[in-house]
């Protein structure tokens, strides 16, 4: 009766770890990397949309974070984004003082990083995609930061929230 | 002017950009600035009008390629699904194509520049035709009016030489008249030279007949071509009138109206008379000959009453020589009509009274002539062949009887 009720249990993991196996059906090794940045202007709501990369969102969100619900007058002209080879947008935009790291989940973009590139708001920043992460060109100064999903590399200047 | 600038303008923006890459080294930016170089450089092409300028663009596409081949991966993904080498092998061909172009249209630009120049000479050309066709316009309208000046001179001298040389020839019998009762009267000559002042009222009738002669010369001279054989006749006639009756009282006249010119009027007036009688004479015989001559008849040359007679009989004679044994004389009879038609029709008929009061022929050459016509008549009469051939059959008949009658023997 025992050897029975183990032999059902056994059973039971088996069919469990089988089906299991079936679910977690993964591609390795994906490249999500844009060779090059996606520069959107908002429509009078704050959407943007990436026709040939296939993304659309709203930047009031953005906008909030960077200068405060309270900050009506601050206009985003214009959005970059760029996204790595891990499947990481990294969005910023003039004005800004951060970088944000965003990461692609069910309809939504959660934070994975917000990194401060700068104390005064950027005037012309761009991305540029390299293989040991992404650039961030500072045009106005000729500066340029490399990062990655967890921050500046070779620097240590960042701010998680 | 305004293209080279432009030109310029664009190669100096893909120079500024080319070196603002270098600076800042975005990516997104080098791609941007690609795109605005391809779109000027572009539209540079497109809107080139020489072939110095689509030279000088082939060039800078060649640069352009050379300036961005090493961005090509990134100029790809941005152009994607084009590439960077369709881009540049694109903006080659629409070079080229803008240079043939360009080629044939400066090619068809000569040709056109060598139309231009030939229209202009035909142009010239016109202009010169039109000013020749004004020209020969006005000769032609001068020429006409002139014609019809003579054709009203001829007309004019047709309605009044009549009325008027008759009235000349009148006063001059009158006067003639005149003269010799006075002298009748009188029998001295400073009583007839007195009377004469008394006659003479009005104009000096020696000017009135010397005008009158120079008219008539003048009218030969200048329309003797307008003028039809009769009319020249009829001036014939006149003339010979003219000349009779100053031969009578041409002297006389002279003396009472002259004065103490009466030699010099005597003169000028035998002078004048001269030369309107030659003058006469030559077209009348000129114009008798061209109607012969439209009449198909050659009596030789003439050119006085006794030759033109002459020419006539001698004309007649010969044809008739010609005429006589002939057994079909067609050609001869032909000519016989052509003379017979001349000679009934239009010098006995219509130009009748001017031949014989112009003396041209003699009442008594024209009824020779007349005989001797009748006698051309008969010779070139067809002939009759019914005789012989009855003649003929006859003979053939009696024959046959005779054989017949012979046999039968």
């Amino acid at each position: 009766m025992r050897m029975n009720r183990l032999t059902h249990v056994i059973l039971g993991l088996l069919i469990v770890a089988v089906a299991s196996a079936c679910n977690s059906f993964v591609v390795e090794d994906v490249d999500y990397s844009q060779q090059l940045e996606s520069v959107l202007v908002p429509d009078e709501n704050g959407n943007v949309t990436d026709v040939r990369h296939g993304i659309s969102f709203n930047v009031n969100s953005f906008k909030e974070q960077e200068f405060g619900a309270e900050d009506s007058t601050t206009q985003i002209r214009e959005i970059r984004l760029i996204r790595n080879a891990d499947g990481f947008y990294f969005i910023t935009a003039n004005q800004f003082k951060n970088v944000y790291v965003m990461e692609p989940g069910n309809a939504s973009l959660k934070l994975k990083k917000k990194i401060n590139v700068s104390e005064s708001p950027l005037t012309d920043p761009a991305f540029n995609l390299r293989s040991s992460g992404v650039q961030l060109v500072m045009r106005d100064t000729n500066e340029v930061i490399e990062m990655n999903e967890s921050g500046i590399l070779n620097n240590n200047e960042e701010d998680q929230s | 002017m305004k293209k080279a600038l432009k030109i310029l303008g664009t190669l100096i923006l893909i120079i500024c950009t080319t070196t603002a890459i270098f600076a800042q080294s975005s990516d997104y930016q080098i791609t941007k600035e690609f795109e605005n170089s391809y779109r000027s450089l572009e539209a540079s092409i497109n809107n080139a009008i020489t072939l110095e300028a689509a030279d000088s663009l082939n060039k800078e596409v060649i640069k352009l390629r050379e300036t961005y081949a090493k961005h090509k991966s990134l100029i790809d993904h941005a152009l994607y699904p084009d590439t960077f080498e369709d881009a540049i092998q694109d903006l080659v061909a629409e070079a080229k194509y803008t240079e043939e172009v360009l080629m044939v249209m400066e090619d068809q630009g000569e040709r056109l520049s060598s139309m231009n120049e030939q229209i202009a000479n035909y142009q010239a050309e016109i202009a010169f035709l039109n000013n020749e066709t004004d020209s020969l316009k006005t000769l032609i309208a001068k020429s006409e009016e002139s014609e019809k000046n003579l054709s009203r001179l001829v007309e004019q001298y047709r309605e009044r030489v009549e009325k008027r040389d008759e009235f000349v020839l009148q006063m001059m019998d009158s006067l003639f008249v005149a003269y010799r009762e006075l002298e009748m009267n009188t029998g001295n000559s400073n009583e007839l030279a007195s009377s004469a002042i008394a006659i003479q009222e009005g104009d000096n009738p020696l000017e009135f007949i010397e005008a009158t002669i120079e008219e008539n010369i003048q009218v030969l001279k200048a329309g003797s071509s307008e003028m039809t054989t009769e009319d020249i006749l009829q001036m014939h006639t006149i003339q010979k009138r003219f000349a009779d009756t100053w031969n009578k009282v041409g002297g006389d006249l002279s003396q009472v109206y002259g004065g103490d010119d009466s030699r010099q009027w005597r003169n000028k007036i035998d002078s004048q008379l001269k030369d309107w009688k030659a003058s006469t004479s030559k077209n009348m015989w000129d114009s008798i000959n061209n109607t012969l001559e439209q009449n198909n008849v050659d009596i030789g040359a003439f050119d006085n009453n006794q030759s033109f007679y002459t020419a006539i009989e001698s004309f007649i004679n010969n044809s008739v020589e010609d005429s006589e044994g002939k057994f079909i004389a067609d050609e001869n009879r032909e000519e016989f009509n052509s003379f017979y038609n001349f000679w009934n029709n239009k010098l006995k008929k219509e130009w009748g009274n001017y031949i014989q009061d112009g003396e041209v022929l003699t009442l008594s050459q024209i009824s020779t002539i007349d005989a001797e016509l009748v006698n051309w008549n008969d010779e070139t009469q067809p002939t009759s062949y019914v005789v012989p051939i009855l003649l003929g059959l006859s003979f053939i008949t009696i024959v046959g009887l005779i054989i017949v009658l012979t046999r039968k023997d």
